[in-house]
């Protein structure tokens, strides 16, 4: 509370059944019902520990389901839970006091609970038709329910208690109905005009409250999107206009006392819903406030804001990592073979000046180093909190340059609202952060995603870096972008703050690994009337140069057909695409699941492995290919997974498997020349991880390019499958500069942990019987089960959970890769799998070598001075 | 000139359950709705040794050959569609390659077809044997027919952990490993008799010749 920091977290079940729908605060615990109430659940508000627990049986998990405690006396206090079809009684240690079924309740849809001092009110309702009115007494018995027509109440009607009056708001007619609990039989309804308020798409404003205040209020959105509001009283008489307040995005009215108060929130931009705490018994508020960009704040009442939290950062869906620049001096020794000026003179002075300011910043260094040298001694005594190192890098003016081996690196995250921030990556520091209000997340195969495309990369000084995200407009669906500098977080020239409205729907998109003279990625995007558009426009040429050469492939989810395009240059239509070929997946209800194509940064060390007999086995390194899963169930409801390998340029079906009475979520790495991909056999009840390898065979077909179009035979292809006992969440793959380095798996298990497992093990060659080949070659025998080493596990005891992907990339040391994982939680850390083999020991014994390398020269000096001596000597004689 | 090819399965096939038939059709014009003409048929023998027979309709006109001159002066693109005809409809799939290699090698392609396990028709993809266009002319009598071969590929079971083997590899091993023991206890003593004897009579002798020793010790302590 004081520093927003997070006492206890607990993670509750992923689907529907871990929704938490509702949450009431009793004394010293935090009671939550779960997913319509399959799960009620209390937990101690101090240490989170959870005190009990009762599981119900719910027909219907989407519907809300209301809790609500009832004081009977000091001690004796029930809580009262609604579910889709049954309320039910509980005493404060969890005990079920009493259970009571609701009548038609597979018509009637129970949604609303009120708990007065004596009595129970169940409020359900019947679309279009009417409103179920059930009164109970403390004890649960039911008293005679009431029914009121209500013809105009739909599916998205809100409603809610206000005093002992239930007050209803019909959107298209502008009306305010209004139900007297007391007096349940009639709806009584209020025009606006006769309250005398205008208003827009008015919507009900307190959301979180217990229904005990009379007041209630309504945000009207006017013309120039700023809400006002009004608030309303409701009594026997009728609804009366209490105030009008103007400006106000956000309402709460809590009672005080005897009195109700009510506080306001006024901001031009994000929606705010507002919580109050009071504090003792004096009127001071502090408001926690959930604003429309995920963040959290926390207020005092004199407007000074305490805390922020970035609870967006929970909700990553796109991400991206990019180098540092380099430092200004850096830059300049580059721009100056960059150049392509021929003034000889100007080129000797610039050469000049940057050796002199060179030499400046090398006595500045020393004398920095020494400085530093003692500034340390007084850091000592901190510890190495690493939490907390970021403070001394944050004195460094440099600090946002590229350091010798490139390690430290932008993390540029976009979240499912539409934020974009960059992250320092060695502490996580937020360095920047963006609002895009309208931007909508990508939906392909079940999963939000936003596309980020690095269109210039920071080392081409001294142009400046730029990046573009994608999405969809909110409300129309057509295409968005942003364009910005991912270092300093600032739009590029042109761009609207709010992002730019494409006039189109985006169907595909691709960025092209070709540069233009300024160094500039062209971003080719393929619109639903099978249109191509090139961002930015000065880049069109290179695109037109190179149509010809140009496929695209569109994946169709929901009829599971792919499609492939080619480019098609005409002077009165421009680029067009044109279908080329088409595959149709549409098998028994299979739908597509993960379209998985290779990382494009990845580069491949050796093009073969080379066998025990010394011939080589040449891998199938196909840039195209792309890994289609489709799961599915059949005819009777045993599940079934399909692999599709496909060329994407040429649409050459490579590969093809099926795994039967198996069923997802299937996570797929694509590296090299081999597929992993993990699914839970229904039939064995484990998770198994199937290994696909790709090999062209003891010949090569073409050494100098791959090329789709005259492809080499069909590959070779080894498979295996292993069982891991854990549940895997995502998977990926270390990637390093060079590709040197052996691979390594990371696994995200459910339990939080990340397992970093040697690709080796994935082998599929593994033999059963292994023979001395195998050995030499250093092939593990087979064993059906992975090992799982708790050393593995590189987050130690810092458990992620809920991790949507990991992102990998390259760091400047050929031993190094960096991985990201992102989800609930984000963990950055940097894994070696080839151990440190480019880095010298830090007990590398520098002075031995130095002294032994020294003694060497002069003794093969004075040895070939002797050598000459004796030589001329024996001439002599 | 659209050629069609109609894949006819089924006439000779070994499972007479499978029982369907799938049409292809080529198109030779560039364009976003290209139309297509029959080529011919593909009639499946048996899919799970991939014999497949092509038959071809007719034989190209002047006027089809001519279209393809042109479609491989302008580098074009050659597609070919197929469709199969189930129970639940039509189903078309198409694939394409570079015009001049299918005109050099004088009509010579290979056509692949894919299916899944319950046969249905999931792709197709189309090859030349010489995929790079060297600017040589056929000769026009290579012209009139197609020289076809097709393969046929049905979706592979995937991997399955090896268990069964492991398992059974285990049991052999314990078994060896028992069996081992056994011998060895069998055999343990009949195995170390000739160390246990000589111990034994040593033994033995030691404690026959104990007072002899004795003797002598005192004999020795006497003198």
């Amino acid at each position: 509370m004081r520093n927003g920091e997070i006492v206890w977290r607990q993670i509750q079940e992923k689907s529907d059944s871990g929704r938490i729908d509702d949450m009431i605060l009793l004394d010293n615990s935090l009671v939550a019902v779960m997913g319509g109430g399959s799960y009620l659940r209390c937990f101690s508000v101090t240490s989170g520990v959870l005190n009990w627990e009762f599981n119900a049986e719910v027909p219907d998990l989407n519907q809300r389901s209301r809790i609500a405690f009832l004081t009977m006396n000091e001690k004796k206090k029930i809580i009262v839970m609604l579910t889709a079809n049954t309320v039910y009684g509980f005493d404060i240690s969890g005990r079920l006091q009493w259970k009571e079924d609701l009548p038609n309740s597979d018509k009637v849809k129970y949604g609303y609970l009120k708990v007065d001092e004596n009595a129970i009110n169940i409020i359900g309702v019947t679309m279009k038709s009417h409103v179920v009115i059930i009164t109970m007494d403390t004890e649960g018995t039911m008293l005679p329910k009431y029914s009121a027509p209500a013809a105009w109440i739909q599916d998205g009607t809100r409603c809610q208690f206000s005093g002992d009056q239930f007050v209803c708001l019909d959107v298209d007619n502008r009306i305010v109905h209004q139900l007297s609990l007391q007096k349940p039989e009639i709806f009584r309804s209020s025009l606006f005009q006769d309250l005398k308020i205008s208003c827009n798409d008015p919507q009900l404003m307190n959301d979180v409250s217990d229904g005990h205040q009379r007041e209630f209020g309504i945000r009207c959105l006017s013309s120039s999107n700023r809400g006002d509001a009004v608030v309303l009283r409701a009594s026997e008489d009728g609804i009366k206009l209490v105030k009008e307040l103007s400006g106000v995005t956000a309402l709460q009215v809590v009672r005080y006392g005897e009195q109700d108060v009510f506080i306001t929130m006024a901001r031009s931009k994000p929606e705010l819903y507002g919580i109050i705490k009071k504090k003792d018994n004096s009127p001071v508020f502090r408001m926690i406030a959930l604003s429309q960009d995920d963040s959290v704040v926390l207020l005092q009442q004199t407007g000074k804001l305490t805390w922020v939290r970035e609870e967006a950062l929970s909700k990553v869906v796109a991400i991206d990592m990019i180098d540092l620049p380099v430092s200004p001096m850096l830059a300049k020794m580059e721009d100056e073979f960059g150049t392509n000026s021929n003034d000889i003179f100007g080129m000797l002075i610039n050469r000049l000046t940057t050796q002199f300011v060179q030499i400046q910043d090398f006595f500045f260094q020393i004398l920095n180093h020494f400085k530093s040298h003692r500034h340390s001694y007084y850091d000592g005594d901190h510890g190495n909190d690493y939490m907390s190192d970021d403070d001394t890098d944050e004195d460094d003016d440099d600090y946002l340059f590229r350091d010798e081996f490139n390690i430290r690196k932008i993390i540029i995250l976009a979240s499912e609202v539409g934020k974009v921030c960059g992250l320092y990556s060695p502490s996580g520091r937020i360095l920047w952060c963006h609002l895009l209000p309208d931007m909508a997340p990508f939906e392909a195969a079940g999963k939000h995603l936003y596309t980020i495309s690095m269109q210039r990369t920071t080392s081409h000084f001294p142009h400046d870096p730029y990046c573009t995200i994608m999405g969809k407009h909110k409300d129309s669906g057509l295409g968005m972008m942003y364009r910005f500098n991912p270092v300093s977080g600032l739009q590029v020239a042109n761009t609207p703050p709010g992002g730019e409205v494409l006039n189109y729907r985006i169907k595909q998109m691709i960025m092209l690994s070709h540069m233009d003279d300024h160094f500039i990625r062209p971003l080719v995007i393929l619109d639903t009337d099978l249109k191509f558009h090139v961002y930015p426009e000065s880049t069109t040429d290179l695109v037109k140069s190179l149509a010809d050469s140009l496929f695209i492939m569109t994946t169709d989810t929901v009829t599971s057909q792919l499609y492939g395009y080619s480019m098609v240059y005409s002077d009165d239509k421009g680029l067009t695409a044109e279908e080329v070929w088409n595959l149709n997946l549409a098998i028994e209800s299979q739908r597509i699941t993960n379209i998985v194509f290779k990382q494009p940064l990845e580069h491949v060390h050796s093009q073969g492995i080379v066998l025990a007999d010394r011939s080589v086995s040449y891998k199938y390194l196909n840039p195209n290919l792309v890994v289609i899963t489709a799961e599915g169930s059949d005819s009777s409801q045993k599940g079934f997974v399909n692999v599709y390998l496909v060329d994407s340029v040429s649409g050459q079906l490579v590969f093809h498997c099926n795994h039967k009475r198996v069923k997802g979520p299937v996570h797929v790495v694509h590296s090299e020349n081999w597929i992993v991909y993990d699914y839970w056999n229904q039939r064995h009840r484990r998770t198994e991880i199937a290994v696909l390898e790709l090999y062209e065979g003891k010949k090569q077909n073409n050494a100098t390019a791959f090329s789709s179009l005259y492809p080499p035979p069909i590959p070779l292809v080894l498979r295996q499958a292993y069982i891991i006992s854990a549940h895997v969440s995502t998977m990926a793959v270390t990637i390093t500069e060079k590709g040197i380095t052996n691979k390594h798996l990371l696994l995200a298990l459910e339990t939080g942990a990340i397992l970093e497992m040697q690709k080796a093990l994935l082998d599929p060659r593994r033999p059963d019987v292994p023979t001395q080949e195998h050995r030499e070659e250093g092939i593990i025998p087979y064993v059906p089960e992975l090992p799982r080493h708790n050393e593995a596990v590189i987050n130690y005891n810092r458990s992620v959970y809920n991790v949507r992907a990991i992102h990998t990339a390259p760091a400047g040391l050929e031993s190094h890769s960096i991985i990201l994982c992102y989800g609930l939680d984000i963990f950055y850390t940097r894994v070696m799998p080839s151990k440190m083999f480019d880095v010298l020991k830090e007990d590398f014994d520098y002075f031995f070598i130095g002294s032994v390398t020294l003694g060497m020269i002069i003794v093969s000096l004075l040895s070939k001075k002797l050598a000459a001596r004796k030589a001329l000597n024996r001439a002599w004689k | 000139m659209m050629p069609n090819i109609t894949i006819v399965m089924g006439q000779q096939l070994q499972c007479p359950c499978l029982a369907l038939g799938l049409e292809l059709d080529c198109a030779e014009i560039v364009g976003p709705n290209p139309t297509f003409t029959n080529r011919g048929a593909i009639a499946i023998r048996s899919i799970k040794t991939g014999i497949a027979d092509h038959q071809q309709e007719d034989p190209l006109s002047n006027d089809d050959i001519e279209k393809l001159k042109k479609l491989v002066e302008n580098d074009g693109e050659y597609r070919i569609r197929i469709s199969s005809k189930a129970a639940a409809g039509t189903r078309y799939v198409s694939s394409f390659t570079k015009a001049c290699g299918l005109y050099e090698s004088g009509l010579t392609d290979t056509l692949t077809v894919h299916m899944d396990p319950s046969s249905n028709l999931i792709g197709v993809s189309i090859t030349t044997p010489s995929p790079y266009c060297l600017g040589l002319s056929t000769p026009m009598e290579r012209l009139f027919d197609f020289n076809t071969t097709v393969e046929v590929i049905q979706t592979v079971p995937g991997p399955t952990p090896e268990t069964q083997f492991f398992v059974e590899k285990m049991e052999r091993e314990r078994a060896e490993k028992t069996k081992g023991q056994q011998q060895d206890n069998r055999s343990f003593l009949g195995k170390y008799w000739m160390y246990i004897v000589p111990l034994l009579i040593v033994v033995m002798l030691a404690n026959n010749a104990d007072p002899n020793a004795q003797g002598g010790g005192s004999g020795g302590g006497g003198r």
